[in-house]
């Protein structure tokens, strides 16, 4: 069993239950062979470096998770064969597993409380968006 | 007399050391853009290890991790005018 990462790009035009349905199938995936998820990270809607099937920006996705080496090959053949996804990369993690969990936990006790900061901070950029356009 | 010239320092120059090397706690990672970012060009190619000072083990995790970034669109491969 391995420490992995996976990062991935997720069209940005898949949203809501679509979005969700792929998420899960990845999790299932890693979740079902005796892996671990140990820490998923939404990186969120981001300009791409380059354009991809002429779109500018995508959805990134990072998890980390526990597993056989066996099971990551089947992770990357179900993103390669998902069109919804634009790039994909998983390769060994030299994080430390007990630290991803805290910082997982620390993340999920201040989750509800951000919530409306978060809300707020959208609408601010918004509308820095409409003064400058 | 005749050796001066081969012993004189040059004027400016600065010995460069590996940034990695230095500070332990500065970590290559293929998702760290802002690290990453000083060590290519305007054009995003591959910054030298002669000009970067980077150590030769660094400079290949460097190089890794640029190209993982690359292949991720975290980076440019080239940036036209
Ligand atoms: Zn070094």
């Amino acid at each position: 069993m391995n420490l992995y990462e996976t990062m991935f790009v997720v069209d940005p035009e898949v949203v809501d239950e679509t979005l969700e349905k792929t998420l899960d199938k990845f999790k299932n995936i890693i979740s079902k062979d005796g892996g671990e998820i140990i820490k998923v990270e939404d990186r969120g809607l981001r300009n791409l470096a380059y354009r991809i099937n002429k779109k500018p920006k995508g959805h990134y996705f990072l998890f980390y998770f526990i597993s056989e080496g066996s099971l990551v090959q089947e992770l990357e053949r179900n993103m390669r064969l998902d069109e919804s996804i634009m790039r994909f990369i998983v390769i060994k993690s030299d994080k430390d597993v007990n630290e991803l969990r805290e910082a997982k936990d620390q993340d999920e006790a201040k989750d509800t409380g951000d919530k409306e900061e978060k809300e707020v901070m959208k609408k601010g950029e918004a509308e820095i968006k409409e003064a400058e356009e | 007399m005749a050796n001066t010239r081969t012993y004189r320092p040059r004027r400016f120059y600065k010995k460069k050391t590996c940034r990695f090397c230095e500070d332990k706690n500065l970590v290559i990672d293929y998702k760290d853009v802002d690290t990453l970012r000083n060590f290519i060009t305007e054009r995003g190619k591959i910054l030298p290890r002669r000009i970067t000072g980077t150590c030769s083990r660094h400079q290949r995790e460097l190089t890794r991790a640029i190209k993982r970034a690359r292949i991720m669109a975290l980076l440019p491969f080239t940036v036209h005018e």
